[in-house]
């Protein structure tokens, strides 16, 4: 007698087996590429809270993400985050949207026109500016909407330049719903402070959102594969997430990208809540640890502690160290 | 801890001075300390940079070297005839040499320009108030490991490194490229102004007392006059001779810093105890 239909299936196919009776914190078989991240991949990671945790977890473990804005030395993670640094592989701040992304990589393969999306601060701040585009990057702003201007364009500079090495892109947005500035119409990750317009975007809008990244990254990175994924963060709501998911889930029906499910992991109700901050939405520390294994499907990765500054201080080499012993023996033999 | 003012011994306060290689500066200068302060002359400690990250003010009082550390112990007795000191009998203290990551900080602004600051047209850019919440954070980490090391203490007064010699920037033999660019930056003052600020309100906050190096020693921003320059070293015939050491300074310089730390003291309030205030030639 023929059996079940199902009866053949392993148990990721099966909800109880796959999910209710798994560990939420470690679900595996979530996703298959055919080409899965692998040690050897470069990832470029652009987008909300799980492109930044994620881009934090692979570069604390040893894999190869890109960091398209280096500094030469190590400085303490509190302050690099102040400043945009480790949410992702350049200071983009959070991109909430495909079309935020979209712009950024179009800026970064030379379009023109939103170079004057500079914004005005208040208050103990009026005079300096802040990037529209990145508010966040510069909290106490620049001297002028020219600096603005010239710190964008060599933050794209490098931002393209990171790119052009990855051989996997994750974008991570949250949102459907866009903020422009009002003067040049760029897409913005908040609301310009004194007018702006807004736009929600449609299915239609993000398929060709989708259709356009695509494009742009054969430009800009060629040996890239493109991986889409939602992030939990809670502005857009539900509504934002379900058109993203199907946009999402029609571009790796077509081929166009792969689609990696962070949000389904993360908002997973047999989680009950733990693998996301209660404060912000974002991944928890437990949630990121999640994403990590089942982005990587290595299971049990412990983020190594973010390495910090030398604490014994400037390092000497060895013919420093020669220098001060003998700088000691000439005074102390006295 | 002992209470800074108590100054015990009548009006001879105990004096020491306790550091990394950059104390063999000061020791260099003993007989003119001697001769200028006959009363003031200080008990010496001084370990390697490297074995000297690693010591620790102990329960009962004594500073020295980890036991574990390779070298440590060994080069303890070696320079100071001992493998620790107690630092309880000593009225004041002065720490000499740590260097608040000033390489770190030449290494982040070398190549950079600072907005607000005039250009010097680098390539890439950082704001001041990142490069001030840099320098911050890094100077942080160089007054906390001065905690972790001896505990809060009012009788330390801390001596940083001296900067290094302005012949350090020069092409040639021992040019220290990111000396020579933090250096070049237009408003490279105001930055040196604004980490000695920091240091001073990072040592404060964490209960000791800041001492720079005087202004006559300096060059310039971040720079010691070369007249400063120790002695070069002997190399040993057939050798290759160590590179020219560009951080340490001679005897002069040790003098010109003791006499500063004695006219600090001197202009401290009276400490009950002390009959006299200390002398200054």
């Amino acid at each position: 007698m023929a059996g079940s239909p199902y009866s053949r299936l392993p148990p990721r196919a099966f909800w109880r087996s796959a999910v209710a009776e798994a560990d939420p914190a470690a679900i595996s078989d979530l996703w298959r590429l055919a080409a899965p991240p692998a040690r050897d991949d470069r990832l470029f990671s652009l987008g909300g809270s799980v492109a930044a945790a994620l881009h934090r977890g692979l570069a604390a473990t040893g894999w190869n993400a890109i960091e398209a804005e280096p500094l030469p030395v190590r400085l303490p993670e509190p302050v690099l985050a102040r400043y945009g640094w480790g949410a992702g592989s350049a200071r983009t701040g959070p991109v909430p949207t495909l079309r935020l992304a979209l712009e950024i990589l179009a800026e970064a393969a030379g379009a023109t026109g939103w170079e004057a999306c500079a914004w005005p601060l208040d208050g103990d701040r009026a005079g300096r500016f802040v990037d529209g585009r990145r508010p966040g990057v510069e909290p106490a702003g620049l001297p002028s909407a020219e600096a603005v201007a010239a710190a964008r364009a060599q933050h794209l500079v490098d931002l393209a330049r990171g790119l052009a090495g990855a051989t996997l892109v994750l974008i991570a947005p949250s949102d459907t719903r866009v903020w422009l500035d009002p003067d040049t119409g760029a897409a913005c990750p908040a609301p310009p402070p004194h007018r702006h317009r807004v736009e929600e975007t449609s299915l239609p809008g993000l398929r060709d959102e989708i259709a356009a990244l695509r494009a742009l990254l054969a430009q800009l990175a060629p040996q890239a594969r493109l991986v889409l994924a939602i992030s939990p963060d809670p502005a857009g709501g539900a509504a934002a997430k379900a058109l993203l998911r199907v946009a999402m889930a029609e571009a790796e029906e077509a081929g166009t990208a792969a689609y990696f499910p962070a949000w389904e992991l993360l908002t997973n109700p047999a989680a009950r809540g733990a693998l996301l901050d209660p404060a912000g939405g974002a991944p928890s520390q437990q949630g990121a640890a999640a994403l990590l294994a089942a982005f990587t499907g290595e299971a049990g990765q412990t983020p190594a502690a973010a390495p910090g500054p030398d604490a014994a201080g400037d390092t000497d080499d060895e013919e420093d160290d020669l220098l001060c012993e003998e700088a000691l023996l000439e005074a102390f033999r006295q | 801890m002992s209470d800074p003012g108590d100054m015990r011994d009548g009006a001879r306060p105990r004096l020491l001075v306790i550091g990394t290689s950059h104390a063999g500066t000061l020791r260099m200068a003993e007989p003119a300390i001697a001769a200028d302060w006959p009363d003031r002359r200080p008990q010496w400690y001084a370990l390697p940079g490297g074995a000297f990250a690693t010591a620790r003010r102990d329960a009962e009082g004594y500073f020295g070297p980890d036991p574990d550390h390779p070298t440590g112990p060994r080069k303890a007795i070696e320079w100071n005839g001992r493998d620790r000191i107690d630092l309880r009998p000593h009225d004041r203290i002065l720490l000499v040499g740590e260097r608040f990551r000033l390489f770190y900080i030449a290494a982040l602004l070398r190549d950079v320009d600072i907005w607000d600051h005039p250009s010097r047209g680098a390539a890439r850019s950082l704001s001041l108030a990142f490069v001030t919440d840099a320098i911050r954070a890094l100077v942080d980490l160089a007054a906390d490991q001065v905690l972790a090391q001896f505990g809060p203490d009012a009788r330390i007064t801390v001596a940083p490194a001296p900067y290094p010699l302005l012949r350090a920037g020069e092409r040639g033999w021992g040019h220290d490229r990111a000396i020579a660019g933090l250096r070049g930056l237009p408003a490279a003052a105001e930055i040196e102004a604004l980490y000695e600020r920091i240091i001073g309100e990072a040592l404060s906050a964490r209960g000791y007392g800041c001492l720079f190096q005087p202004d006559e020693t300096r060059a310039g921003p971040f720079a010691t006059a070369d007249r400063f320059a120790r002695p070069g070293p002997d190399a040993a015939p057939g050798a290759t001779p160590l590179r020219p050491d560009l951080r340490h300074m001679n005897a002069a310089f040790g003098h010109l810093v003791y006499a500063a730390w004695m006219q600090r003291l001197a202009a401290e309030p009276a400490p009950q105890g002390l009959s006299a205030a200390p002398h200054l030639p």
